[in-house]
C-alpha cells in the first residue's frame, strides 16, 4: 500500500502535475508510485478506491465541479466537502490539499481535517520538502495499517481455532471498525456454523456450475 | 440576675409576611432554594379544586442531613449563601436573606419537608404554623415534629440518571384560594427567574386551576428578542416562515414558500435531512428591548454570551457540539461570523448579516423521520453527509431570509421616523442640477442683455459679474462630464476586477498547468533514458496553455481603451461578439455552452458601457451555472426594440443556473448584497456587479428587469437601452 493519489477535475493539469510528482518518486522514493483520477462520482466511492487501490496518501484539488465526468454529469461536491466525509471512516489517513484558487475560508475552516492545505505556488517552491514530509507521514499510516492487519491475522486465527476469549472478539470488531472490513464475527458465532455456511455456499456453486454445463450442452 | 430577650413565636411570622408579599413570590423563594441546591429538575404542584387541597414543591438537589437540619434549616436568619456565593456546582446562588423556608407559611399552615442527602438517611419533619401564631407564646415552647418513617418522591428527569438526594416540601391547610390568574403570575414569575441556566434547571408546574399552564416553565428571555423567527419544514416541499419582530409588528407575517421554487432545479428533491422545526430568535444588546420585563441588560448580555448559537436537538435531546459556544468546532458551525467578517455592513444595508453571537436558535428532528441525520463514529456530532449539509444550508438560508427581515422593518422604522432616503440615482440628480443651472444661465442672460443696453447705469462691474457666473456654470457642467466619464472608467475597472476575480481562476490555471508542462518537458527528456513522447506531449500542452495566458492578456489590456470612452456610432453586436471571444477559455475550462442570438444592431453609444453592462452579467451567469445541475449553459440575446418614437435594443443574458429566489430579486441590485447562502464558494461575489449594470442603464435611460428563463430555467436579466 504505497500509492499517492491524487485527485483532480481538470485532466490536463492533472495529467501534468502527476508526470511531475511521478518523476520525483521515482528518483527519491522508488517504492512509491502515484495514481490519478477524476473525482469519484460520489463522496462515499472513496472509500473502495482508497482501499482497493492500496493509497496511503490522497492529494486533492478543493474545486472538483469544473469539468464533467466521463458520464457526461458534474460532481457536486469540493475537496472540502470530501476531506469531511474521509475523516468518517480514515481517522488518521494523511490528507492534503492542493489548490491553485486562493485558500478560502470556506477551504480554511476545514483546515483541521486535512493535513495540510497549501497553495500550489507554496507547494512548487519547496516541492522536495514537501514531499518529504508528505511520504513520511504515508510511512507511518502504512505501517501502522499494516501492524493492525496483521493483528487481524492473529486474532483471525485465534477465533478460527476456537480459542477466542471475550477481548477478543471486542479487539477484532474494532480493528474491522478502523479497518472499514465487514464485522464477521457478528454474524458467525462458531467455527461449526462458519463451516456449515460455507458449504451451502459450495453447494449454491456446485448447482449453479450444473445449471451452466447443462445450458452448454443444450447448445 | 442577667437579662436577656426572648423571642415571641410569631415574631417568625411576621417576618416572614412582611418579607414576602404574596403567595406567588412565596413559591418562587421555594424554588430558588431548590435552584441553590444544585437541583436539575424541580416540580411545583397546586392542587385546590380536589378533597385535598396542597402544594408540592418537591426538587433533586443535593438535599440535607440530620445535622444540616438542625444547625441550618431551623436557624430562622441562617443562611449558607452568605458564608457562599456560590453552589456546589458552582451555580450563583439566588438569595441571602434566610428566611426561604418561612415562606411556607404564606402558603399553608402545615408543612412536612423531607429530604435526603447523600451523607445521611430520609429525614422527615413536620411544622405547624399555627402554633406560632399563638400570642405570647415563646418560640422555644414550640415542638417541631420528627417523622418515623418519612417517604419521598425525587423528581426524575428525562435523559438524565435517576438521582437519589433531593428534599421534598408538602404544604397542606392552605391559606389562599389560588386563582387562574395567580398561577398564570407564577409561571411568569417563574420565566423570568430562569432564563440564564435554561438547560440546566427545569422546572415543571402542575396544577388543577389553570391548566393551560400546567408545563414546563419557559424562560421569558426569548420574549426579549427583537426578532422571532419560526420555520416548520415539513420533509417534502413546504416551507413555513412566520416571522414576528418588536419593532414594526404590522410586519409580523407568516409566508409559505414551496421549496421547489426556492431550488429552482429540474431533478428537484426534497432536503435530505427530513422534516425540521426551527426557532430563531434574534437578540440586541440593547435597554430599549427590555422595558417591561425584569431583565437588567447584563443579564441579556450574560444569556447571550453564554447561550448564543444554533443548537440541533434530535427527539429533544441536545446533539454536541453545534452551538455550544464554549466548544471550538460548535460554536460558529454555521460560518456566520465568517460572513459577516466578509461583509460587515450595517442593517442599513441590503447586504447586511447577523452575527453569530446575535442569534440563539434551536433546530428539531427525530430519529424516525430523518434516517440520514446520523451520529459520527469517529467524533462528536453528525455525519457530515448530504442530509447534514442540506439541514445546515436550511439554517443559514433562513438565517439569511431573517436578516433581510431585518433590513425591511428597519427601513420601516426609519420611515416612520422621516428618514429620508437616497432613492434618487446620481445621474437624476446631475440632470436636476443641470436643469436648475439651465435656468440660472438663461435668467442671467437675460439681465445681461438688458444690463448691455443701459451702459449708462453703472453697468460694467455687473456684466463683469454675470460673465464670471457663465464662466463657473460652464467649468461646473465640464466637472460633471469628467465625473461621469470617470464614473464610467472606475465601473469599467470594477467589472474588470470582478471578472478578474471570476476568470482568473483559469488564467491560474494555465500558468500553472504551463509551468508543470515546461519543467515535464525537460525533466523528462533529461532522464538518462530520455522519454520522448511524454517530453513533446508535454511541450505541445504548454503552447496550448500559452495561448490561454495570452488570451487573457488581452482581455484585460482591453478593457479601458480610451476609444471606448467616446460616444459614437458602434456596431454593438461585434461589442458583444468580442468579449464572447475573450472569455471563451475560461468558459470553455467549465465546459459552459454559449447560445449567442445577436441581430445586427448599430446604436450611438459607449462602447465601455456597453462592455460593462455585458461582461457583469455574463460574470453571474458563469458564477451561477456550476451550481445547478443542469447543462451549463448561457443564452446571449441582442435584437431592436422601439418603444413609441424611441429607437431602441434589447439584450438578454440567461443563464442555466438554480435561478434567483423571489424573495431576493428585489435586494440583489443594492451594493454588496450578495446571494450567496449555500456551500458552494464559487457563489461568493462582491456585490457590486448587478449595481454597477444598474447605475449604467440609469445613465443611460434605459431599463433592466429580472426574469426566471423558461427554457434554460436560470436567471435572465434583460436590457432595454435607448440606440441614440
Amino acid at each position: 500500500m504505497k500509492n499517492i493519489g491524487l485527485i483532480d477535475d481538470k485532466d490536463k493539469s492533472r495529467r501534468a502535475f502527476m508526470l511531475k510528482l511521478k518523476l520525483k518518486l521515482e528518483e527519491n522514493y522508488p517504492s512509491w508510485s502515484i495514481l490519478d483520477s477524476k473525482p469519484l462520482k460520489e463522496k462515499e466511492d472513496y472509500k473502495q478506491w482508497i482501499l482497493e487501490n492500496d493509497i496511503s496518501i490522497l492529494i486533492v484539488d478543493e474545486r472538483l465541479d469544473e469539468e464533467r465526468l466521463d458520464d457526461g454529469s458534474y460532481v457536486n461536491y469540493f475537496g472540502s466537502d470530501l476531506v469531511k466525509e474521509l475523516r468518517t471512516y480514515f481517522k488518521d489517513f494523511p490528507i492534503y490539499c492542493i489548490t491553485n484558487v486562493e485558500i478560502t475560508e470556506k477551504l480554511n475552516q476545514t483546515l483541521h481535517y486535512f493535513n495540510l492545505i497549501l497553495s500550489r505556488q507554496k507547494f512548487d517552491d519547496d516541492i522536495d520538502n514537501y514531499l518529504n514530509s508528505f511520504i513520511r507521514s504515508g510511512i507511518s499510516f502504512y505501517t501502522e495499517f499494516k501492524k493492525e492487519l496483521s493483528r487481524l491475522g492473529e486474532l483471525s486465527n485465534i477465533i478460527a481455532n476456537g480459542e477466542e476469549t471475550p477481548e477478543n472478539i471486542d479487539e477484532i470488531q474494532s480493528l474491522q471498525t478502523k479497518l472499514i472490513l465487514p464485522h464477521i464475527v457478528e454474524d458467525i458465532k462458531s467455527r461449526e456454523e462458519y463451516l456449515e455456511k460455507l458449504e451451502n455456499q459450495i453447494e449454491s456453486i456446485k448447482s449453479m456450475q450444473n445449471e451452466l454445463v447443462k445450458l452448454l450442452n443444450m447448445k | 440576675m442577667s437579662k436577656k430577650f426572648t423571642i415571641d413565636a410569631r415574631l417568625i411570622l411576621q417576618l416572614g409576611r412582611d418579607s414576602i408579599k404574596d403567595h406567588s413570590t412565596a413559591l418562587v423563594e421555594l424554588v430558588k432554594n431548590s435552584f441553590d441546591a444544585d437541583a436539575s429538575k424541580v416540580e411545583v404542584e397546586i392542587y385546590c379544586k380536589g378533597d385535598t387541597k396542597y402544594i408540592r414543591v418537591a426538587d433533586n438537589g443535593f438535599g440535607m442531613t440530620e445535622t444540616e437540619i438542625n444547625d441550618n434549616w431551623l436557624r430562622i436568619g441562617f443562611s449558607e449563601k452568605r458564608k457562599s456565593k456560590t453552589s456546589k456546582k458552582g451555580r450563583r446562588k439566588t438569595g441571602e436573606k434566610g428566611i426561604g423556608r418561612i415562606a411556607s407559611d404564606r402558603l399553608g399552615g402545615i408543612l412536612v419537608m423531607t429530604t435526603k442527602s447523600e451523607e445521611d438517611k430520609l429525614q422527615g419533619i413536620q411544622v405547624n404554623w399555627d402554633e406560632f401564631d399563638i400570642a405570647g407564646k415563646s418560640i422555644e415552647d414550640i415542638e417541631l415534629k420528627e417523622i418515623e418513617s418519612p417517604t419521598i418522591n425525587i423528581p426524575s428527569r428525562e435523559k438524565e440518571l435517576q438521582r437519589e438526594t433531593g428534599t421534598e416540601l408538602l404544604i397542606s391547610k392552605l391559606r389562599n384560594d389560588w386563582t387562574e390568574d395567580n398561577i398564570k403570575n407564577l409561571y411568569q414569575e417563574l420565566s423570568y427567574f430562569s432564563p440564564l441556566f435554561n438547560d440546566e434547571f427545569e422546572i415543571v408546574i402542575k396544577n388543577d386551576i389553570n391548566p393551560a399552564y400546567s408545563k414546563s416553565v419557559k424562560s421569558a428571555i426569548f420574549e426579549t428578542a427583537e426578532i422571532e423567527l419560526t420555520l416548520h419544514y415539513d420533509g417534502i416541499d413546504t416551507l413555513i416562515y412566520e416571522f414576528k419582530n418588536k419593532i414594526v409588528p404590522s410586519k409580523n407575517k407568516t409566508e409559505i414558500i414551496p421549496l421547489q421554487q426556492t431550488i429552482q432545479q429540474d431533478n428537484y428533491s426534497p432536503l435530505k435531512c427530513g422534516a425540521i422545526d426551527l426557532k430563531l430568535f434574534f437578540f440586541v444588546r440593547r435597554t430599549d428591548l427590555l422595558q417591561g420585563t425584569n431583565f437588567s441588560l447584563s443579564e441579556l448580555k450574560l444569556f447571550l454570551s453564554e447561550n448564543y448559537g444554533v443548537k440541533l436537538y434530535r427527539d429533544n435531546v441536545v446533539v454536541k457540539p453545534y452551538g455550544f459556544a464554549n466548544n471550538q468546532f460548535g460554536k460558529d458551525w454555521l460560518g456566520l461570523d465568517v460572513e459577516k467578517s466578509s461583509n460587515p455592513a450595517g442593517v442599513g444595508r441590503e447586504s447586511y448579516k447577523v452575527n453569530a453571537n446575535n442569534i440563539v436558535g434551536y433546530a428539531y428532528f427525530s430519529r424516525d423521520t430523518n434516517p440520514l441525520l446520523i451520529d459520527s463514529a469517529s467524533r462528536e456530532g453528525l455525519v457530515e453527509n448530504k442530509a447534514f449539509e442540506d439541514l445546515k444550508d436550511l439554517i443559514n438560508k433562513s438565517i439569511t431570509l431573517l436578516a433581510a427581515y431585518r433590513v425591511d422593518i428597519t427601513k420601516e422604522a426609519s420611515k416612520n421616523k422621516k428618514i429620508i432616503s437616497k432613492e434618487n440615482s446620481t445621474n437624476k440628480y446631475i440632470n436636476s442640477l443641470r436643469t436648475r443651472l439651465s435656468t440660472v444661465v438663461s435668467d442671467i442672460n437675460s439681465i445681461k442683455s438688458i444690463v448691455e443696453k443701459h451702459k449708462e447705469i453703472k453697468g460694467n462691474p455687473l456684466i463683469n459679474t454675470v460673465n464670471t457666473i457663465e464662466e463657473i456654470i460652464s467649468d461646473t457642467e465640464k466637472t460633471f462630464e469628467e465625473l461621469l466619464d470617470e464614473k464610467r472608467v472606475l465601473s469599467a475597472l470594477a467589472t474588470l476586477g470582478i471578472s478578474s476575480a471570476v476568470f482568473g481562476h483559469e488564467t491560474e490555471s494555465a500558468i500553472t498547468t504551463f509551468k508543470d508542462n515546461a519543467t515535464n518537458a525537460r525533466n523528462y527528456l533529461s532522464k538518462s533514458t530520455p522519454d520522448i513522447p511524454i517530453a513533446l506531449e508535454q511541450l505541445n500542452e504548454a503552447l496550448n496553455q500559452a495561448r490561454l495566458i495570452s488570451s487573457w492578456g488581452v482581455f484585460a489590456l482591453s478593457r479601458i481603451e480610451k476609444d471606448k470612452r467616446i460616444k459614437r456610432n458602434r456596431k454593438v453586436t461585434d461589442i458583444i461578439k468580442r468579449t464572447i471571444e475573450q472569455i471563451q477559455p475560461a468558459l470553455d475550462a467549465l465546459d459552459i455552452k454559449i447560445e449567442p442570438h445577436l441581430e445586427n444592431v448599430m446604436a450611438y453609444t459607449f462602447a465601455m458601457d456597453i462592455e460593462s453592462i455585458f461582461l457583469n452579467l455574463l460574470t453571474n451567469a458563469f458564477s451561477a451555472v456550476p451550481n445547478s445541475e443542469r447543462e451549463r449553459k448561457i443564452k446571449i440575446c441582442l435584437d431592436h426594440e422601439n418603444r413609441g418614437e424611441i429607437k431602441g435594443m434589447s439584450f438578454s443574458v440567461a443563464d442555466s443556473g438554480p435561478g434567483i429566489a423571489p424573495e431576493f430579486q428585489d435586494k440583489i441590485w443594492e451594493p454588496l448584497f450578495t446571494t450567496k447562502i449555500g456551500k458552494k464558494e464559487r457563489q461568493s461575489g462582491t456585490g457590486l456587479g448587478l449595481t454597477i449594470v444598474r447605475s449604467i442603464v440609469t445613465e443611460l435611460e434605459g431599463e433592466i428587469k429580472l426574469e426566471n428563463d423558461e427554457d434554460l430555467k436560470g436567471a435572465k436579466f434583460i436590457i432595454w437601452l435607448p440606440r441614440k
